[in-house]
């Protein structure tokens, strides 16, 4: 086996002006290719400045529809690498007290496998690709667009405690009107395990 | 340190003293950072003046476990971490583990998807070329054909960001099928710029490959005979450039290759002798040249024959597979990237072994490069054109 880069041989005069011509001929080719896009418009863009445009699929940073989000922490478990942390209270009349639902883009690979699975459509992935930050701390991003409850969930939940009150109460009201109506109906046999207890 | 040995003649007439020059050997670290080895490749040269004399590639820099990972997630959730073994031909990494997901488990994957992951896959080996050709002109010297070739490339991505949303690790082949359809007029884009590369392609042919100083560089230089190069392990452009006719598309078709016409270029030895480094990169601009052709007829076939929105097949939402175990070999840019798949009846992977064409084509460099000259070091590197990520995953 022989590795080594194989000898030009000797170097003739033919041959030494042959190189030379054809140096000079392919690098005139080259040339005048380049010369050609000296008049034609830059593709490049001047990025602070100008943006690319990017698509309509483009998986940019997250955004999520708190408003719809119903918690039910598919996204959370689809994440091959757990980036995501939702911590959340349920409350009666299906209201959520969100604690934290932050994404971790020190370990977000932008793969999109949270928005699939989501059953109501609530989190999605935004144009915005932009992720310069001054410390690494920063980049565990709250999507959340309000901390615990809105005023209008305080309303829902005590309706929510109202009605299961009041249910509750009905309930309640049935069972005693129930136990009356029996206690009424067999009131021999009462009288029969009285008599008995005090024999 | 040096004294008189030996008196000759020479053919001439003349007298030559032959001196017994004692000289050190000297140790050169190329890389872990240098340009030219594509990413944290290690070469110990040892070099004897101009000349090398030993050559230890150290790989294992960026290792990241990617096999090891795969045992712990899904198969869905596998499919971000093949991207990351070869980034530069992430589509062809996709493929690769869906096919293998979908031999094992028996997923039926709609023609529509199947035609459209073909699409992807020889686009992206465009782009992937087109990288190889413009960093190996860097390599040698010419800085122009870089910027020429990452123009079109950007083209090729900002159509993979149309039809996925990334531009450089996309997860869109997913085990059953693909995760979008294309969206309207993507057909279009592809076929115009198939036909503007073809004339952008006859650009890079004049302005580097036929360039004299580039020729004067890489002919002769690293030549690998057809023996050598099967005892190498090699696989991909690397193989064919010494001239073995081996393609898995044609050899093993997958996907729907068997239902479109290519040829498979090898190199023949055009500027020096058969295998040396001109060979290798010429094989790779012959190839974009076929994968243009193969776009072409795929974006036909699918626009044909299927209907639009079929690109996922039916499966749980959770697949599990039976025990049962799989390979499959697929033609990356790069040479045979296979995947070794053993299930048991889990969500995940029981083992996955990948097996990685540049791993395989960087191993020649202790037995090519000895006897070189240490600027043709650059030169061989950069024409077996290897992606770091993939070496060590």
């Amino acid at each position: 086996m022989n590795f080594t880069s194989t000898p030009t041989g000797p170097l003739g005069l033919s041959r030494w002006l042959r190189n030379i011509v054809d140096t000079v001929r392919t690098t005139v080719i080259g040339m005048s290719i380049t010369i050609k896009y000296f008049f034609t418009k830059p593709v490049t863009y001047e990025y602070p400045e100008q943006r690319m445009p990017v698509a309509p699929r483009y998986r940019g940073l997250h955004y999520l529809e708190q408003d719809i989000c119903i918690a039910c922490r598919v996204c959370e478990k689809a994440c091959p690498i757990d980036c995501i942390e939702i911590r959340f209270e349920r409350h009666p009349g299906n209201v959520n007290e969100w604690f934290e639902f932050s994404l971790d883009y020190n370990k977000c690979m932008h793969c999109e496998l949270c928005c699939y699975p989501c059953p109501v459509d609530c989190i999605h992935m935004g144009r915005e690709y932009s992720l310069v930050k001054y410390d690494r701390s920063e980049l565990i991003v709250d999507l959340m667009a309000w901390d615990g409850m809105r005023d209008k969930d305080h309303v829902t939940i005590q309706a929510a405690i109202d009605k299961k009150k009041k249910k509750a109460e009905e309930a309640a009201a049935k069972k005693a009107a129930q136990a009356a109506k029996a206690a009424a109906d067999e009131p021999s046999a009462e009288d029969e395990n009285e008599g008995e207890d005090e024999e | 340190m040096s004294q008189l040995t030996e008196e000759r003649m020479l053919d001439s007439g003349e007298k030559e003293l032959v001196l017994d020059v004692r000289t050190q050997d000297m140790e050169i670290n190329m890389g872990p950072q240098h340009p030219a080895t594509h990413g944290v490749l290690r070469v110990v040269l040892t070099a004897d003046g101009e000349i090398l004399t030993s050559a230890d590639p150290h790989v294992g820099y960026i290792h990241r476990c990617a096999e090891k990972v795969g045992e712990n997630v899904d198969f869905d959730g596998y499919i971000p971490y093949t991207d990351r073994y070869d980034y530069l031909s992430a589509m062809n990494n996709n493929v690769g583990f869906a096919l293998v997901v979908e031999k094992a488990s028996g997923l039926e994957v709609p023609p529509r998807a199947t035609w459209l992951r073909m699409i992807v896959s020889e686009l992206n080996r465009v782009a992937s070329h087109l990288l190889a050709f413009g960093t190996y002109g860097i390599d040698i010297g010419a800085i122009t054909p870089f910027l020429y070739g990452f123009r079109e490339r950007e083209w090729v991505l900002s159509l993979f960001e149309k039809i996925c949303g990334a531009r450089l690790t996309y997860s869109y082949a997913f085990p059953g099928g693909v995760i979008n359809d294309a969206p309207g007029g993507w057909f279009d884009e592809v076929l115009k710029f198939c036909d503007v590369f073809d004339r952008k392609w006859r650009e890079y042919d004049d302005l580097l490959t036929r360039n004299k100083i580039f020729i004067e560089r890489t002919k002769d230089v690293g030549s690998v005979t057809a023996d050598q190069a099967r005892e190498f392990g090699w696989t991909g452009p690397c193989l064919r450039g010494s001239g073995v006719r081996y393609d898995l598309r044609e050899a093993q078709p997958y996907l729907f290759y068997d239902q479109v016409g290519f040829d498979v270029p090898i190199g023949r030895g055009e500027m020096g002798t058969v295998g040396d480094c001109w060979d290798r990169y010429w094989v790779r601009m012959a190839e974009m040249l076929q994968s243009t052709r193969i776009v072409r007829e795929c974006v036909e076939r699918c626009i044909k024959d299927t209907t639009p929105g079929e690109v996922m097949a039916k499966k749980p939402k959770t697949l599990k597979v039976a025990a049962n175990e799989a390979y499959v070999g697929i033609e990356n840019p790069r040479g045979e990237l296979g995947h070794y798949l053993v299930t048991d009846g889990g969500a995940q992977c029981f083992r996955i072994k990948v097996r990685g064409p540049s791993f395989t084509n960087v191993s020649c460099l202790a037995k090519l490069l000895p006897g070189t000259m240490l600027a043709d070091a650059v030169a061989i590197i950069g024409s077996i054109d290897i992606v770091l990520g993939e070496v060590d995953r």
